[in-house]
């Protein structure tokens, strides 16, 4: 992994991104696998660890017979928003001793249709608190649309990808 | 565009009024006196929201110059059935066809065509015949372009009659899927002299041999390629050994790698540029890690 991304060159980094799905994925091995990529960074300032939380990672659902057609459904069991919230908030766990370790800053983005976005924040904040991080995270949001987004969230779960060039 | 404008409006007042006297009484409506700067900044809110951008189209005529630019922004064809889409889906070239009559096709920034790589979907040179190429050629605005399953070798050796009056104005490159040679490839790409983003993505990493390099094919141009690179399950090192031969190095500034095979060659050649990145702990490409203690690396 040193070898496949070591970041010792890139002088200017200032930026890893990491999305909340990919954590997900990898299970116990995000970790280790953050520490490593963290240990061969360079930059002479310190990085933003940025973790990017799409829709579905924070309880959105699409093709609701609820909700008007394009818009993102919230109606969810309340258990399953707490479950999600839980699994991230364990998620961030594993940068309570990166601090100690590096010098970087943790920054939440809800990647999330404009319908989302307030939802989101609320619910990233409600995790960062209970994170208990010794630094509390910057929480942002990105602006974005059904029309506008990505299907790049499909990587990392499985061989059986839709990866149309509408991922513009 | 003035056109398509006196088009519409007969349509809200046929919709408003239904033929009866009181269009010519109708006095305007003051928002037609708002300055068109304000008119834009309020548009400006709108639009990522269509079906808003839509209603504003149809009220006056300030308005509708305001919104018509973003509610034709991006333009997509795919070759999906029915089903996928409810009632109707947007097959090689309708949507292309109906922009091009109603003349919106200078609007559009964005085009996209969608496959879904079944055995007969790629888009070769028979997909533009006289009449689609005249459809494809109007699109004089283009910045974004995505392609899935393009057959490069198809419109070899005049690919630029094709794709060449994208060249002044394109941005972003997407490539789905793409086929044909590190050469013809990166000549493909050479296109676009502006070409600031590129994506590449393919379904699964390729052990297959690259055919030899055609030296007749000398890129057209050298791109700037300064802003975002996602790659997908790319193997193809020798196109980006060739990139940074005959580019002169990569610059871009913004980088998304997932299985990438030369993740390490391309962080390297952008060593002095790349300011963020994305990873993904799942990369199989990163296996090794597992077998070093992190606190070992620290």
């Amino acid at each position: 992994m040193l070898q496949h991304l070591n970041l010792s060159q890139n002088k200017y980094l200032r930026t890893l991104e990491i999305t909340a799905e990919s954590i997900v994925a990898a299970n116990d091995t995000a970790s280790d696998f953050l520490k490593t990529v963290l240990s061969s960074v360079a930059s002479p300032v310190p990085v933003d660890v940025v973790i990017i939380y799409r829709s579905r990672d924070l309880g959105g659902r699409q093709f609701c017979i609820f909700c008007d057609p394009g818009a993102i459904c919230l109606h969810h069991q309340p258990q399953l928003l707490e479950r999600l919230a839980r699994s991230h908030q364990q998620q961030l766990g594993m940068f309570h001793e990166m601090y100690n370790a590096w010098d970087f800053r943790l920054v939440l983005c809800a990647d999330v249709p404009d319908c989302m976005v307030e939802h989101s924040i609320a619910m990233l904040e409600d995790i960062a608190e209970a994170a208990q991080l010794p630094h509390k995270p910057l929480i942002t949001s990105e602006r974005r649309t059904l029309r506008t987004r990505s299907t790049d969230h499909n990587v990392g779960w499985s061989g059986r990808w839709s990866i149309p060039a509408s991922a513009l | 565009m003035n056109q398509l404008w006196y088009r519409t409006k007969a349509k809200i007042v046929c919709l408003l009024f239904q033929g009866t006297s009181e269009a010519s009484t109708a006095r305007p409506s003051p928002i037609a006196k708002l300055p068109q700067e304000l008119v834009e900044s309020i548009i400006s809110y709108l639009v990522y929201d269509k079906s808003s951008l839509l209603a504003c189209s149809m009220t006056c005529y300030s308005w509708y110059i305001a919104s018509v630019s973003p509610l034709h922004y991006s333009l997509a064809t795919d070759d999906k059935p029915p089903a996928f889409r409810g009632a109707k889906g947007h097959p090689w070239p309708g949507p292309l066809r109906k922009s091009y009559e109603l003349g919106l096709l200078p609007l559009v920034k964005r085009f996209q065509i969608r496959l879904q790589g079944s055995d007969r979907s790629a888009f070769t040179s028979d997909q533009l015949n006289s009449r689609t190429l005249r459809y494809f050629t109007a699109l004089t605005n283009l910045q974004e372009l995505g392609i899935d399953y393009l057959q490069i070798p198809s419109f070899m050796p005049n690919i630029q009659r094709y794709f060449g009056h994208f060249s002044p104005t394109l941005r972003l490159l997407a490539l789905g899927e793409p086929s044909g040679s590190c050469r013809q490839i990166l000549y493909f790409i050479s296109l676009f002299p502006n070409l600031q983003d590129l994506k590449l993505q393919y379904r699964f990493p390729s052990d297959e041999q690259e055919s030899p390099v055609d030296t007749t094919l000398v890129p057209l141009s050298t791109p700037p390629l300064r802003g975002r690179l996602i790659l997908t399950c790319f193997t193809r090192e020798n196109l980006v050994k060739e990139m940074i031969a005959f580019f002169g190095g990569l610059r871009f500034r913004n980088m998304d790698l997932f299985r990438v095979k030369c993740a390490r060659l391309l962080l390297d050649a952008c060593a002095d540029t790349l300011e963020t990145l994305r990873v993904y702990p799942t990369d199989p490409y990163g296996e090794e890690f597992r077998e070093r203690k992190a606190s070992e690396l620290k």
